[in-house]
């Protein structure tokens, strides 16, 4: 008898503590969408004053927008949660945050579906996986979905009518340049260049490359073409011309798995790593290991955070050049789902979803990261960021009636360090 | 009459429906407008782990259990999508590609069950062996289409959502049906059964049990092709990850549901059902409750030692073999 | 010396709608052995395991020393000094004899965590010597030792200075001669050390002889208790037997018939048979005939059962039936051949299921129409075998480890008569049986015989041989050393002198 007892006790703790989890989650989701509540009759009060001057601008709904991430947390991550829940207040919009997987379609569609079923009215999605099966149950629970640092091109290439004409699907903003919109090489060319202008005593002549897959990310290969076009045509007139390591499918393509050693053995000549794929996860540690973070520099993208030690002048100088995606791009989506939600369309609205490029916030200098980190992805305040919670709500169709298309696409489009308050 | 005789005896099989019940109640209560959508949703992934868990039932209820289903699953539906691609998305490629796996998965069915009476290893072992070498093969699989992801070209799903519910529902009626007419009503379910709860005796009964563990696992491996397909209809797509995670699924949904681990006569095909959507729904009802979706793991994690706390029946008698 | 060493008082037990004992009041004081006897299910078991922790009562109250005692597990027990050797073996296995003997007590050995395991083994090897058992070596393998062993490493195990109460439940069985022998010596000495010894068994030579007090119970009930001059009574065996069953039985429950003629017909034939130390050996079982084998516990006899079902394979030689060869269990079942296994709740019951699911096992094939397994013909055909069998149970649905240990044996006997066996072949039917079953038993054999089946009858009783079988095998050492045909003058001093 005892025993039974023990044991309907073990399912009652079970069930209470169940119970009281759940609570505290939606007690406090609670407590966040009231605070809304209260605050945002303040901020629009304000914010829309100057904004009520030009036309009828309309109050935005309450409204839920899930974002779901390629991991839960990491430098760009933590920025972007941190910037959207400063805008939480202003913009009247309770984030809910999920992961999704990177190869399991099924397991995010689930993860969606559950999203779906907490009751947002947006998502925002990092992935371009099982898209198609995604974009059919937003359709089926009316909501609607937008990409942000990822250029859907799988999507794009393959399934164009089924996700970007959709009514559901807004848009995305790649990460970095969409395959036809490439500037990443002459970026990274440009950064070495200056480099070399800067160390004219040591300059960098013989350097190898480093890329993701191209089913992944087919802007990257693309980047490494136009920078080898680009040493190229430098090598007609330079005095000290500059080698390129051809790419080499076996070492140079990261699967999304740390670079391997006998890179080093195959570019034994490299001098600095031109990195098209995230560098500071993915060839730095690897660097480390072999021993040659002193004598080869990096230049690539993905900035991850703590890479400061070693920037520039400072420490082993291993990195020269780093660049990340401006977190204010997810205001691309982001607008024009709130617009959808509150039902209002920008008047130069085009018929078919874009992708559109997203800005890169390079790296190049001591002076660079030292503005680098003043900005919103070091302090996670709002004020540090380059648009303010209100700068975004004025970006909306419904609280700004003279907003555009283009004129979202153009704030969001050339954001550079120099932006950076 | 609820005695202390009569809850002791049940209390497991309590335990199971009432936490079915207090999850579906939290499901009514939390999902309010959004009710209709979130029964689809809860259909759709419950079809794929209700089938996979009845084929389940089999093996677990000899004390077995099983660690491959999950890249089983990922490998299957790959291999529906290069069949069919390769045959021009036709519906013949669709028919022909699942007999393939269907016929690949019974064979695994019987390398599971065979080996480990030859080789005299613990079923596990031989499950692990063909987790390794299935995960092998999808990565083989995916790196030689050159993406993480391939769809397959011909319409498996009914564009209809209706009709794909129906589609499903009737899917996890039918397979419940069969699993519960040859688990109660033939020798397979008795000897399975008759096997987890004294292996000896029922060997020196006349049962063949070698014979009869490699007809269990073929049964599983059947369902694991219908489940692959059910699974493969809501996304069209597979890749690298696909099915990672199920064996673990699986194993929870059946412990949910009442099913012993040490399997015997205590075995039911209604622990699979009730078992899957208690959790499927549980997940549900945590979304919605507002549980941050990144606790949830957690809270599952709290629930599932709950569990196991009230159905421990004896410390040695838990685990599987 | 009366001292009260422990007083039951009033002690229910219900398992469901069974009462397994009813308002029991019994006192067991120090200086005694006290025996318990009645049928299977009549209660024995269920008083010890109750004092001794391993279950609780209904109600009722207990004390020990003068305290109320209701202890929480046999741990608890055991360190208050109530210790028990249990009918199943409960040794643990892949582990060694010293480590059986002190396990869960290695803190008695262990400084900061570490276990001196040096320590451990003398200690043990020398507790061995003290029970003159020193051929059980502390530092091997439990696992290469015999049920019998491994029943004295249990004793070993329970009794040590500490031990006040000492229940011996059922152990002698397990045991031969020698073992026997020491279990005695030991309980003597602990009687003669002032504690109290409860003893239980189903030999009522053995309680006679060595039980100071005796209690006897039936269905949960106290009927009587006995002291040593009622036991020395001449009739005390007809009366105890009486007060077990409640009826006359009478002495003969064996065969009263010498007709030892059988059928012609060959019913099972080993030729040549040789596995491990067993060489060469032949047998030819006729139709209607019981062969009896009988010796020590490792005398081959077991094997001879074991081979002769296709359990184990032979390395030379074949088993044959109706001129087919028998190469495993599967085909010895199909031919007609039924086995009672001598570890019945390891090998011939799942103790964790139904009675219908333990008889209608071997005959699912019967049962099955295209794969179809009718449940009404499984309950028809379970309900049969209960009925014929009287077997005490509320209904087939009935799990059989909530049956006492004779309602089992014929659970286990019920299976090949559903299925019809012509061939059975028995391997200690009657173990851990009480009168009242075993007359039930032999009846049956009887019957069966007379049907025209063939009986393998291997039995460690010689009084059963005897009183059953056409011709006893007597084996010594895996070899036949003498076969006796049925007589009514053979006695067991005649066998003995062939089995040691």
């Amino acid at each position: 008898m005892k025993k039974v007892i023990k044991k309907f006790a073990a399912i009652l703790l079970a069930g209470v503590m169940t119970v009281s989890m759940a609570a505290c989650g939606s007690s406090e989701s609670n407590k966040g969408t009231g605070g809304t509540g209260t605050q945002t009759e303040n901020t629009t009060g304000t914010g829309t004053s100057d904004a009520a001057e030009n036309t009828k601008s309309v109050e935005g709904k309450d409204c839920t927008i899930g974002v779901a991430f390629y991991q839960d947390t990491g430098l760009a991550v933590d920025a972007t949660k941190a910037y959207l829940e400063s805008m939480s207040d202003t913009l009247k919009v309770t984030f809910k945050y999920t992961v999704l997987t990177q190869t399991d379609e099924a397991a995010n569609l689930t993860k969606i579906q559950e999203l779906i079923s907490s009751g947002v009215d947006g998502i925002i999605c990092t992935m371009d996986l099982g898209m198609t099966s995604i974009i059919q149950e937003c359709e089926a629970a009316n909501v609607y979905i937008g990409g942000y640092l990822c250029d859907y091109n799988t999507s794009y290439t393959s399934a164009f009518d089924q996700v970007f004409k959709s009514k559901y699907f807004v848009g995305t903003a790649s990460d970095g340049q969409n395959p036809d919109d490439v500037t990443i090489g002459t970026t990274m060319f440009n950064s070495l260049v200056e480099y070399n202008k800067r160390n004219t005593e040591a300059p960098i002549t013989h350097v190898s490359m480093a890329v993701f897959p191209v089913w992944a990310f087919p802007s990257q290969q693309a980047g490494a073409d136009q920078f080898v076009a680009a040493v190229e045509e430098y090598n007609k007139t330079a005095e000290t011309p500059i080698t390129v390591d051809p790419l080499d499918e076996e070492t140079d393509v990261l699967a999304f798995s740390p670079m391997n050693t006998t890179y080093f053995s195959k570019h034994a000549d490299t001098q600095a790593i031109i990195s098209f794929a995230a560098g500071s996860a993915f060839v730095y540690p690897t660097m480390v290991q072999a021993g040659v973070d002193k004598d080869i520099k990096l230049f690539t993208t993905g900035f991850d955070g703590g890479e400061e030690a070693n920037f520039g002048t400072a420490g082993t100088g291993t990195y020269q050049q780093n660049m990340v995606t401006a977190v204010e791009s997810i205001n691309y989506p982001l607008v024009l789902l709130l617009n959808k939600i509150n039902g209002v369309t920008f008047s130069d609205q085009p018929e078919v979803a874009e992708r559109i490029s997203s800005s890169q916030i390079v790296i190049n200098s001591d002076e660079d990261l030292a503005k680098f980190q003043k900005s919103v992805y070091y302090t996670k305040a709002a004020t540090d960021a380059i648009y303010s919670p209100e700068d975004v709500l004025n970006m909306t169709a419904y609280a700004n009636p003279s907003a555009t298309y283009a004129n979202l696409r153009d704030m969001l489009a050339a954001l550079t360090i120099d932006d950076i308050k | 009459m609820f005695s202390t005789g009569f809850l002791k005896k049940h209390v497991y099989d309590l335990a199971a429906y009432a936490g079915l019940i207090a999850t579906f109640i939290l499901f009514l209560v939390f999902s309010g407008d959004k009710l209709t959508y979130n029964m689809t949703t809860v259909i759709q992934a419950g079809a794929v782990y209700a089938v996979i868990a009845l084929g389940a039932v089999f093996v677990y209820s000899m004390g077995y259990m099983d660690v491959s289903v999950g890249q089983q699953v990922g490998v299957y539906a790959i291999l529906i999508i290069l069949i069919t691609n390769r045959m021009g998305g036709t519906l013949a490629g669709v028919i022909i590609s699942f007999l393939v796996i269907l016929a690949i998965a019974m064979v695994c069915g019987a390398f599971n069950g065979a080996v480990a009476v030859w080789l005299k290893l613990p079923s596990i072992v031989t499950s692990l062996f063909l987790m390794f070498f299935f995960t092998g093969a999808q990565l083989l699989l995916m790196e030689s289409t050159g993406t993480n992801s391939i769809s397959i070209q011909a319409t498996i799903k009914p564009a209809d959502r209706n009709t794909y519910n129906l589609v499903l529902v009737a899917a996890i009626v039918i397979v419940t049906l069969a699993v519960t007419y040859f688990f109660r009503f033939s020798k397979l379910g008795k000897y399975t059964k008759g096997i987890g709860a004294n292996e000896i005796a029922t060997a020196q009964s006349g049962i063949n049990t070698l014979k009869w563990k490699v007809v269990a696992y073929m049964a599983f491996g059947i369902c694991v092709a219908i489940g692959t397909f059910i699974m493969l209809m809501r996304t069209g797509s597979a890749g690298k990850g696909t099915g990672s995670g199920y064996a673990m699924d699986i194993m929870i949904c059946l412990i949910l549901g009442g099913m012993p681990l040490s399997g015997g006569m205590k075995s039911k095909v209604s622990s699979a059902l009730i078992g899957t959507f208690t959790y499927v729904l549980l997940s549900n009802d945590l979304a919605t409750m507002g549980v941050s979706l990144n606790m949830i793991n957690f809270v599952k994690a709290v629930i599932f030692i709950g569990i196991i706390f009230v159905t421990c029946r004896k410390k040695d008698n838990v685990l599987p073999r | 010396m009366e001292q009260l060493m422990i007083e039951v008082k009033n002690m229910c037990k219900n398992f469901g709608p069974t009462k397994a004992l009813h308002n029991v009041d019994v006192k067991f004081y120090r200086g005694q052995i006290r025996g318990l006897v009645g049928e299977n299910g009549s209660g024995k078991s269920t008083i010890t395991s109750i004092i001794a922790g391993m279950q609780k009562a209904t109600s009722g109250e207990i004390f020990y020393k003068g305290e109320p005692w209701n202890p929480g597990s046999m741990v608890e027990a055991q360190k208050a000094g109530i210790s028990m050797v249990l009918q199943e073996a409960n040794t643990i296995s892949n582990c060694t004899i010293a480590e059986n003997i002190f396990a869960g007590r290695f803190d008695e050995f262990s400084k900061f965590g570490f276990v001196n395991m040096k320590k451990v083994n003398e200690e043990a090897q020398r507790i061995l010597d003290s029970f003159n058992i020193s051929h059980i070596k502390a530092l091997d393998n439990i696992n290469q030792y015999g049920f019998e062993e491994r029943k004295l490493v249990e004793i070993v195990r329970c009794v040590s200075e500490d031990t006040d109460v000492f229940v011996v439940d059922e152990t002698t069985t397990a045991l031969s001669l020698e073992g026997r022998q020491l279990l005695y010596k030991l309980i003597h000495r602990l009687k003669d050390q002032g504690k109290s010894v409860i003893f239980i068994s189903h030999d009522m030579d053995e309680i006679l002889e060595q039980c100071t007090h005796l209690t006897v119970l039936r269905d949960g009930e106290i009927i009587g208790h006995l002291d040593r001059n009622e036991m020395d009574m001449p009739n005390a065996e007809q009366v105890i037997r009486y007060m077990m069953v409640g009826r006359e039985i009478g002495d003969s429950y064996y065969r009263e018939d010498y007709d030892s003629s059988h059928s012609e017909k060959v019913a099972l034939e080993l030729k040549n048979v040789s596995l491990g130390a067993i060489k060469d050996f032949s047998l030819t079982l006729h139709e209607g005939e019981i062969i009896g084998f009988g010796g020590l516990s490792g005398c081959g006899m077991h094997e001879i059962g074991r081979i002769a079902f296709g359990l184990e394979k032979p390395e030379q030689g074949t088993v044959e039936r109706n001129g087919q060869k028998i190469t495993g269990c599967h085909e010895a079942i199909r031919s007609g051949i039924g086995y009672i296994s001598k570890n019945r709740d390891m090998e011939a019951l799942i103790l964790e299921g139904s009675i219908q699911d333990n008889i209608t096992l071997p005959s699912k094939t019967e049962l099955s129409k295209a794969t179809f397994i009718s449940p009404l013909k499984e309950k028809k055909m379970a309900d049969k075998e209960i009925e014929a069998f009287r077997i005490k149970c509320g209904d087939g649905k009935q799990w059989v480890n909530t049956l006492s240990g004779g309602n089992k044996q014929k659970v286990s006997f019920a299976k090949w008569t559903a299925k019809g066996s012509d061939v059975i072949i028995m391997d200690c039917p009657t173990r851990g049986v009480d009168i009242g079953v075993k007359q039930f038993m032999y009846e049956l054999i009887n019957e069966m015989k007379k049907q025209g089946k063939a009986i393998i009858l291997i039995s460690e009783e010689m009084s059963e041989l005897i009183g059953m079988a056409d011709k006893i095998i007597v084996m010594k050492d895996f070899l036949i050393t003498k076969e006796f045909m049925r007589n009514k003058d053979l006695s067991e001093t005649d066998m003995i002198e062939y089995m040691i």
